[in-house]
């Protein structure tokens, strides 16, 4: 090239080209710990409180209680139990929801005819509250670990689908435009267009589903189990327990902390394309 | 019943005939013949919105709903009206989009050096500012060896000096592969500084067609060139300024 003109272009100085989005720097890290102290403040209200007397040791027994009660249950095993069979369970479950989730939804997502077969069910069905599906769970599959995994890929399998399909069709049909033009085949966009453009949208799905993992795992451990935290937390009420269903209660809070924080995880690793964004 | 057939790549450039294109009740191209030689350079001009980015699409076989008769032959490269990278693929990943080949990394970083972002290959598109994605896009279309070349206001969101080198590198393109090169601008200048033939679209059809005169190098200073500009301001509806 012989530019008669000195380009300034090299030099990245363009006087009247917008400056570049420079990549947010993250705000996590810093506020991480932050974000937590008001939830020791809580504690110490709650501390406080029994304390006082505000509360009543029958039915909200303070922390310092309830981490004994904790303790007792960790060192006796009940605790370790409950909690392998219930995570088992909601991977299983999990596994299986997500794998039909994402197929339809890739599917009717790709494929106008298949979004005909599809998608009118699911849609019709999304409505129906998964939870009210155990009792009929329960007639079908029996009183064994079936019906408990059946009810958890039901609860991950409809927000998985949805996200996938939506995400798909939502990619911009100008970036489509680009692969048609340069002649991909149909798998070429799936693969290289389709699927990155739908994967923000996926993961929101992802994280929503677990959620109801952990809400359909329990439901169906309360209703019909011999092991589980949803059993334990059954037979605390029997036994008038308050202690030991609050260590159940914050087993789930933890749980569900620690899934959402796993899928953060995995979404900040597939979607450093995205991190421009994040700042803002 | 629309045709569009691929035609070999010297035989016959680009060929419209009798095309109409709606979009519901609107009609946007009535009745457009057009036809461009080989290996020439024409540059379309046209009020915003008067179908020159919808003209593109069906020269670039993106849209087949349409009545008539269009022919592009053999490769199309086009640089669209936005940058249109892909945000989860790096830009070299962008520029060498389709390319089949070994060395096809070695093509994009090259076309990226050329239009000045041979430190941004492995950028993610989100970070790149407008003007920078813009040449990124450009970078794409002119590392093909396409037969056409369709360039939708490629040069909008530049400042002056960095487009004349842009110009400066299409029109090298044009000399070393000769394909048949399409230019959608609003810039007047532009298209008498690059094109050999202009064209203004207006409701729909060719309203004016003028071959530009004139060895590239020496427009600057010709008078048929600003004779010629006189015209086109016209046929644009522009009217000049009031003497005092
Ligand atoms: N996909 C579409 N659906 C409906 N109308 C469209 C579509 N694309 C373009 N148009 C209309 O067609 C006309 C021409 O658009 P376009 O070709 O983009 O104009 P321009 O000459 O500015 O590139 C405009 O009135 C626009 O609103
Ligand atoms: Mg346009």
């Amino acid at each position: 090239m012989t530019a008669t003109v000195e380009t300034p272009v090299r030099s990245g100085a363009a006087p009247v080209e917008e400056r570049a989005v420079a990549p947010a720097r993250r705000r996590r890290s810093r506020t991480g710990p932050l974000r937590y102290l008001s939830l020791l403040g809580l504690l110490a209200v709650w501390q406080v409180a029994t304390w006082a007397g505000w509360t009543s040791p029958d039915t909200l027994p303070g922390p310092a209680k309830v981490a004994s009660a904790a303790w007792d249950l960790w060192s006796s095993g009940a605790l370790v139990d409950a909690l392998g069979v219930s995570l088992q369970r909601v991977l299983i479950g999990t596994a299986i929801g997500l794998v039909a989730g994402l197929g339809l939804g890739l599917l009717s997502g790709f494929s106008r005819k298949a979004e005909l077969v599809v998608d009118a069910p699911v849609q019709a069905f999304r409505a129906v509250p998964f939870t009210a599906l155990v009792p009929l769970f329960i007639l079908w599959f029996g009183v064994d670990e079936t019906p408990k995994v059946a009810i958890v890929a039901v609860g991950v399998a409809f927000p998985v689908y949805i996200n996938t399909f939506a995400g798909i069709r939502d990619v911009d049909s100008k970036l489509v435009d680009v692969a048609r033009v340069y002649r991909l085949s149909r798998l070429q966009i799936a693969r290289r267009v389709l699927l990155p453009g739908a994967l923000p949208s996926l993961l929101v799905g992802l994280r929503f589903a677990l959620t109801l993992a952990w809400i359909a795992v329990i439901v169906a451990e309360q209703l019909n189990a011999s092991a589980g935290i949803g059993f334990l937390l059954t037979q605390a009420r029997q036994f008038l327990q308050a202690d030991v269903m609050v260590v159940c209660i914050a087993l789930y809070a933890t749980l569900g902390l620690l899934t959402d924080l796993l899928v953060r995880a995995v979404e900040r690793r597939v979607l450093v394309w995205r991190q421009a964004y994040s700042g803002n | 019943m629309s045709t569009r057939v691929p035609a070999p790549r010297t035989s016959e450039g680009v060929v419209v005939e009798h095309v109409t294109k709606s979009f519901g009740e609107s009609r946007v191209l009535t009745d457009l013949s057009l036809r461009l030689a080989p290996g020439s350079f024409t540059a379309v001009l046209g009020r915003s919105g008067c179908g020159k980015s919808t003209l593109l699409r069906l020269l670039a076989g993106l849209d087949g709903d349409y009545v008539g008769t269009v022919r592009a032959g053999g490769d199309v490269a086009v640089a669209f009206q936005e940058p249109r990278l892909w945000p989860w693929a790096r830009v070299e990943s962008n520029v060498a989009v389709g390319l089949q080949g070994k060395d096809v990394k070695d093509r994009a970083r090259a076309a990226l050096a050329e239009v000045g972002l041979a430190d941004k290959a492995r950028s993610w598109p989100l970070t790149l500012s407008g003007g920078q994605a813009q040449r990124a896009s450009l970078a794409r279309a002119l590392v093909r060896e396409p037969s056409v070349l369709l360039l939708d206001e490629p040069f909008g969101a530049l400042d002056a000096l960095t487009r004349l080198s842009m110009h400066h590198l299409v029109l090298d393109l044009w000399r070393r592969h000769a394909p048949t090169v399409l230019l959608v601008t609003h810039d007047v200048d532009e298209a008498l500084a690059l094109a050999d033939r202009v064209l203004v679209l207006d409701r729909g059809q060719v309203s004016f067609d003028a071959e530009v005169p004139e060895e590239r190098a020496v427009r600057a200073e010709s008078l048929g060139i600003a004779a010629l500009r006189r015209r086109l301001l016209e046929a644009l509806h522009v009217r000049p300024a009031k003497e005092r």
